[in-house]
């Protein structure tokens, strides 16, 4: 495989990716907001600060691979 | 489905107040029974037994209705402690004070960390379906990326695992629960209000007899203008009853040989104090009221009232004999008033 088709399938995964990270943020988003509804221990969800964590994360993620990573493999494509 | 908003915090700190009740309640009516059962039933007067007999009847009624509400308290108890058991074990919180649990809530949040779970899965597989070229410049980012969306998936495979078991959990709880609560036969009691009495004439001694009967205006008879009448009755009562907080005497009945019934208005603080006989005796001491062969005296422990006499003349003087000495008092003296301490009432 030539390095231009490598890095246009890597374009077509790391597009994915940034979707499935958007969809991913909905859900972990939702879910932060549903948990301590259904259970709440001291006032809180035991594990909601870690589903917060990776919320941030995937953020960043997201900006990192929108802003920095597609552009750079568009430029290796042209 | 099940929806539980427990204070764990409150429901330890009530349960250890109702323990702590039950078990002063149990222990005052084991006295007020061992109590009754040392009376003294010297005269073997038929109706004292009989209210005698009535009391423990209401004391075994009354253990028995303890007991099973104690056996409630228990069983909530215990699964209020499985239910934290099954949280503490999942989450390894030590102590919990509050807990909301919804399980439709619940089961929709397992089928979003379903969606995620899968999304994770798929997201990762979309990283090593292909060779990232090595000059790369983010090739290292990309791989800690993938790195990092395996161990999501790994931490959301197990937050998902601990609330199906949390679910299955609290289920089984319940149903252990609903069948333990239903081998409960829960013996319930009479709301009617206790009375060993039966009625006619009554004869009621306030506080501190001695005191009362060293004073002839606290002294009253109320008989009425009958010729005649002969009566007599006798009555074990706690001493208590008798001196410090003073209770209502009755007598039982016109016709047959009268009894007395104590009401007592106070009866915690009596058996608090019950044990201190000596105390007792001594502020009682002998006293007795005679008028002809009518009397009322009370003597330790025992209290014993009676009446046998003919009352032809209604003027006639009555006679108090305490310790500190004796008293005449003309029946029509002591007559009407609303206020003495000691009255004899048709």
């Amino acid at each position: 495989m030539q390095e231009k088709e490598i890095y246009q399938k890597l374009l077509r995964n790391m597009t994915l990716v940034r979707q499935n990270i958007s969809e991913l943020t909905t859900l972990l988003n939702t879910l932060s907001a549903t948990l301590p509804s259904a259970l709440e221990v001291n006032g809180t969800f035991p594990n909601l600060q870690e589903l917060k964590d990776f919320n941030n994360n995937l953020t960043i993620y997201n900006q990192t691979v929108s802003r920095e990573i597609i552009p750079e493999i568009k430029s290796k494509i042209i | 489905m099940a929806i539980f908003n427990l204070n764990f915090k409150k429901i330890r700190e009530n349960v250890n107040a109702f323990n702590k009740d039950i078990n002063k309640y149990k222990n005052t009516i084991s006295m007020l029974h061992g109590t009754l059962v040392n009376v003294d039933t010297t005269w073997n007067d038929v109706n004292t037994l009989s209210f005698i007999s009535g009391v423990k009847q209401d004391y075994r009624s009354f253990s028995a209705h303890l007991d099973s509400i104690s056996k409630y308290v228990l069983l909530i108890n215990s699964f209020c402690e499985n239910i934290q058991l099954v949280i503490s074990r999942q989450f390894g919180v030590n102590r919990i004070d509050y807990l909301k649990y919804s399980s439709t809530t619940l089961n929709t949040c397992i089928s979003k960390l379903d969606q995620i779970y899968n999304l994770l899965n798929n997201t990762i597989n979309l990283f090593y379906n292909i060779a990232i070229p090595v000059d790369f410049r983010y090739r290292k980012k990309l791989e800690s990326y993938r790195s990092n969306f395996y161990n999501m998936k790994e931490s959301i495979s197990l937050l998902r695992k601990k609330l199906l078991r949390i679910n299955n959990d609290i289920v089984a709880v319940i149903n252990d629960y609903k069948l333990r609560v239903n081998k409960i036969d829960f013996v319930n009691i009479d709301k009617k209000k206790m009375n060993y009495r039966w009625r006619t004439q009554r004869v009621q001694l306030r506080k501190n007899i001695k005191n009362d009967l060293q004073t002839s205006s606290r002294v009253q008879e109320n008989f009425s203008n009958e010729t005649s009448r002969s009566m007599s009755a006798s009555v074990n009562i706690s001493p208590q009853q008798a001196i410090e907080k003073s209770d209502a005497i009755e007598i039982l009945d016109v016709e047959n040989p009268e009894v007395f019934s104590v009401t007592n208005q106070d009866a915690q603080t009596e058996f608090l104090n019950i044990k201190d006989e000596n105390f007792v005796l001594d502020e009682i001491g002998d006293l007795s009221i005679n008028s002809h062969d009518k009397f009322l005296s009370a003597q330790g422990i025992n209290i014993t009232a009676g009446m046998k006499e003919k009352v032809s003349n209604p003027t006639e003087k009555l006679n108090l004999k305490t310790e500190l000495g004796e008293y005449e008092i003309p029946k029509e003296e002591v007559s009407n008033s609303k206020h003495n301490d000691i009255e004899f009432l048709e």
